[in-house]
């Protein structure tokens, strides 16, 4: 497997296509804006100068050694350019490049098989083609310019690049870091198999989520999902699981989908998690990298106005939680505080629309998270909707979202039950840009950011559920 | 007076008293916030902040009470203390003001017994005195044909719709999310713990409302349970009504009798009575507001076939799953459409001309592709076009994004033109801040095309399936007769 290594870790890297306002060009970009340190190539017909770099015609007149290219140029060029890597002892080709087996012509198969006998007789590795490729932080390889380039321990791999930059995107934003991703498209030699058998092994990579559309080799896959899934937690959303899925699954990236039935008595048995949807992925991905494991499913939430509070216990309880009540002490308490319960519940949801997010919800979220060291409950929720605030102007709600974020944090830090914040009702831009400022501070002090109270309850009642199947001995399990 | 009396004088208010308006402008005072809300959002009426104090705020003169108002008002709000609300209705008796409305908490829903005595009193002082109260603990009527809110960012047109809701969080809520897809109201209330003025009464005023055609209510628990249903089925027969239920959990339920002291009564229960009156029952508020965008700016396909176009072959896949797991058909597209988008944009790599049809950002802007698309409109093999915009975030800076969006909205609003098939934009897959600028761009020009727009596949294909559903009631008939 040491080819991973010149897919991950090249040391030189080159571009095939890389045509001022064509797509190369965005992937050379990508590439120095995320701090690449190793050798950029840039090549185009003409040898037209692309984005300041002196562009070679044939990556046979690089100079220096290169270990990865990214080939964008039209797919009946690209058996060529591969007999030229061949020469220049090129070790992986990533292919970009579409109109192979997925446009469902035989020219189509015809080309993709030539592609792949070239790649095995010249001893190259191909990604995809029809994909997005490498994201590979550590060494600042990338396909979009505005990933982070912070590392973390989720490896993911996609075989659809649009859906690939999407949870890259969004769970970014919320907080998780990858060690790497990969969107492998047509999967023509390097497949998804060879991926997770990878990330099994790979040391910097705890947590694997996966988009697939359709297996190339079943039993294969099966022993390798099997065999990571008892490493490490595997998150797998299937992308054409219906029938018309399927169909279209096939002209996206020249898959057979499968039935569903099989793929749900697979992932099943391997002790893999099936996933729904992208948006349900990118709210897993939160739980399972930030989230300290709750003992239990008792939830205190904190902070929803009167309607909203009876929303999220229906949809709480919906997913098997627990709304334990608030001990008579701690009720007590809250009403000697404040003198009266007007417009506001003190029994769990929290109600504290009067309270504002002041000092004292501060001081009453974390007197309810810590009372009796905090064994009323499991984990906590703090429960913000800004569509549903009735009075602010945007100088006040700016000032009351940054003070929210201070106590918050505060709150967090100064707690050590398992807490997240549910920020949802979110409706225009405006509310949009103020949410996404606030989690961002959050999720990077550590703390999970749902957007639903529905969506949260999701996540983590998987996260239970795959904690509690572990407990269930297995013999097969190695670690 | 009564109670309809009392609702056309409150939705038609040309004056109102606040009362608990601190003098000043210092600290926190929920009065004032009403107060300032109210002339922000451009109320025209006399308006009279109260506090014994006296004073100035706002540049108004507050008045120490009710009685020294010079003339009788239509509208008090209260935003003072529960246990002074039974000398204020008096008060307003005395002073000859019609409606109350108590913005002021602390009655049955703190499940203290004294606190619900307080409102048994105030319910049975209403009807003596013949002041009516909207609330407790609510945020009362939004009317902008009077130019009166209670949030001074409410949209400003009146609409058709009407707005029950027990709620006030999510009555703020509904108001703006809804506004935001272009759907206004012409009346809303938000009536809390429904002392005097209840769900049924609103139910009952909403039926004979000519200026509403539709409902949206949010409810938790019902006074009166034959009556209410009734009620339900009047209104439903005529005109559509969405309903979410607040409470359905038994932990729900508890949480309810702490917000508006409701009877909740079982699910089961309430799914029985919402579809023995044919109205929609929706889960959540979102899906409230999904409907009554479908209600509005759709009309209901005839069949379940849809054509989706839209960009990401990834995307595609699973719109296609999501399409089929809400029993959508996905025709393919005859031989010669097809040939015709594919001929349009050249070179068939990383597109896809199955359905749904995957196609790349800037292919809408080239007049043969529209051609295509006129053809695909007159074929009668499908009842509807989906418009998929994953807008993951673009490889494209901002000013190639606003260009983009132009040419993809003139576009989509061209073919509205030319077409009578239903057309419905899916905004989705919005990453981060900058997918967020550009769905609102879309979802603007979408929706002032009059092409509504939802914010996900399984979210769009569930509205249209209840519209379907609601069309399809064996109670309901075109012209609004009962059935």
């Amino acid at each position: 497997m040491k080819y991973f290594d010149a897919i991950f870790h090249p040391a030189s890297i080159a571009i095939a296509g890389a045509s001022p306002g064509k797509s190369g060009q965005w992937f050379l970009d990508s590439i120095r804006t995320s701090g690449f340190k190793g050798s950029i190539y840039a090549i185009n017909s003409k040898g037209a100068e692309v984005s300041g770099l002196m562009a070679y015609t044939s990556i046979k007149d690089i100079p220096g050694p290169v270990d990865f290219v990214i080939c964008c140029i039209p797919a009946v060029h690209v058996p060529q350019l591969l007999r030229d890597c061949g020469a220049k002892k090129v070790r992986t080709v990533s292919i970009y490049s579409s109109g192979f087996s997925e446009i469902g012509t035989e020219e189509g198969r015809e080309l993709e098989r030539e592609i792949v006998r070239i790649a095995r007789d010249s001893g190259i590795r191909i990604v995809g083609p029809n994909c997005l490729g490498v994201y590979s932080p550590k060494v600042g390889l990338s396909f979009a310019s505005d990933f982070p380039w912070r590392v973390g321990k989720v490896a993911l791999i996609g075989q659809s690049g649009g859906n690939t930059s999407y949870l890259i995107r969004a769970a970014s934003q919320r907080g998780v870091r990858f060690s790497k991703a990969v969107s492998y498209g047509n999967a023509s030699d390097i497949n998804e198999s060879d991926l997770l058998e990878y990330f099994a092994h790979d040391p910097e990579t705890e947590i694997v989520a996966a988009y697939i559309e359709g297996v190339k080799d079943g039993e294969r896959f099966r022993q390798v999902l099997t065999d990571l899934a008892v490493r490490k937690p595997v998150l797998i959303l299937k992308g054409g699981y219906t029938k018309a899925g399927g169909e279209i699954a096939a002209s996206h990236t020249g898959s057979l989908a499968g039935s569903a039935e099989i793929w749900d008595s697979l992932v099943h048995q391997s002790g893999a998690i099936k996933v729904a949807n992208l948006d349900d992925m990118v709210d897993l991905l939160v739980t399972f990298t930030l989230l300290p494991l709750p003992k239990g499913r008792r939830v205190g939430v904190f902070g929803g106005g009167g309607g909203a509070s009876v929303v999220a216990t229906d949809e709480l309880t919906t997913a098997g939680f627990v709304v334990p009540r608030l001990p008579p002490e701690l009720t007590t308490e809250l009403m000697s505080l404040f003198g009266s319960t007007a417009g506001m519940i003190f029994k769990n949801p929290i109600d504290l629309s009067m309270v504002g997010y002041s000092q004292g919800f501060h001081d009453v979220v974390k007197r309810l998270l810590t009372y009796a060291s905090g064994d009323w409950i499991d984990f906590g929720l703090i429960h913000a909707g800004f569509g549903q605030a009735a009075w602010f102007s945007s100088s006040a709600f700016n000032a009351e979202i940054d003070q929210f974020r201070d106590f918050i944090s505060r709150i967090y830090r100064e707690t050590d039950k398992p807490l997240a914040l549910v920020v949802q009702f979110l409706i225009t831009n405006w509310d949009w840009q103020k949410a996404l400022e606030l989690e961002r501070s959050c999720s990077e002090a550590g703390m999970p950011v749902y957007h639903s109270m529905a969506g949260a309850a999701r996540a983590i009642d998987h996260y239970l559920q795959y904690h509690e199947n572990k407990k269930v001995p297995t013999t097969s399990r190695t670690i | 007076m009564n109670k309809v009396d009392a609702l056309n004088t409150a939705f038609n208010l040309k004056n109102v008293a606040i009362v608990g308006v601190a003098p000043g402008e210092a600290g926190f005072n929920t009065g004032r916030l009403f107060l300032s809300a109210i002339v922000e959002y451009g109320f025209p009426g006399r308006i009279y902040p109260v506090h014994p104090d006296g004073g100035e705020v706002l540049g108004l003169k507050v008045y120490p009470s009710i009685s020294d108002i010079p003339e009788a008002v239509d509208y008090v709000i209260s935003c003072i203390r529960a246990p002074l609300i039974p000398r204020l209705i008096r008060e307003c008796s005395e002073a000859r003001a019609k409606v109350l409305c108590l913005f002021t908490a602390g009655f049955s829903e703190t499940g203290i017994s004294s606190n619900q005595e307080l409102e048994s009193q105030i319910g049975e002082l209403a009807r003596e005195t013949g002041v009516r109260v909207i609330g407790p603990n609510c945020m009362g009527i939004f009317s902008p044909r009077a130019r009166f809110s209670y949030a001074a960012d409410f949209p400003k047109e009146t609409g058709r719709a009407g707005l029950i809701c027990q709620s006030g969080g999510n009555t703020l809520y509904i108001i703006r999310a809804a506004g935001a897809r272009g759907i206004t109201f012409g009346k809303a209330i938000s009536y809390g713990n429904g002392s005097d003025i209840d769900e049924t009464d609103l139910l009952g005023y909403f039926h004979q409302d000519s200026e509403i055609d539709m409902v949206a209510m949010y409810i938790e628990g019902v006074r009166d349970g034959s009556r209410f249903r009734r009620a339900l089925k009047e209104l439903a027969v005529e005109k559509p009504l969405v309903v979410v239920k607040g409470g359905r959990t038994p932990k729900g339920v508890s949480a309810v009798a702490s917000h508006t002291a409701s009877l909740a009564g079982s699910d089961e229960l309430w799914e029985q009575v919402l579809k023995h009156a044919g109205a929609i029952q929706v889960d959540t508020l979102d899906e409230l507001v999904d409907m009554l965008v479908a209600l509005s700016l759709m009309s209901p396909p005839g069949e379940k076939r849809v054509v989706s176009l839209g960009m990401g072959g990834g995307a595609g896949v699973l719109a296609a799953d999501e399409w089929d797991r809400a029993g959508f058909a996905q025709p393919p597209l005859p031989e010669e459409i097809a040939e015709e988008f594919r001929t349009a944009l050249g070179n068939p790599a990383g597109t896809s001309m199955n359905n749904p049809i995957d196609v790349p950002h800037f292919g809408l802007g080239n007049p043969n592709f529209y051609e295509a698309l006129k053809s695909l409109m007159s074929w009668d093999g499908f009842d509807f076009l989906a418009f998929h915009l994953p807008l993951r975030g673009m490889m494209l800076t901002m000013s190639v994004g606003d260009m983009v969006i132009s040419m993809e909205t003139d576009t989509l609003m061209n073919l509205r033109q030319e077409t009578t098939k239903p057309m419905v934009g899916v905004i989705h897959y919005l990453a981060n801040a900058e997918s967020w600028q550009y769905a609102a761009k879309y979802a603007e020009r979408l929706q002032k095309a009059g092409i509504p727009v939802f914010y996900s596949v399984a979210s769009t294909a569930n509205a249209i399936n209840r519209l379907i559903g609601y069309h399809n009631y064996p109670g309901y008939t075109a012209d609004g007769s009962s059935g």
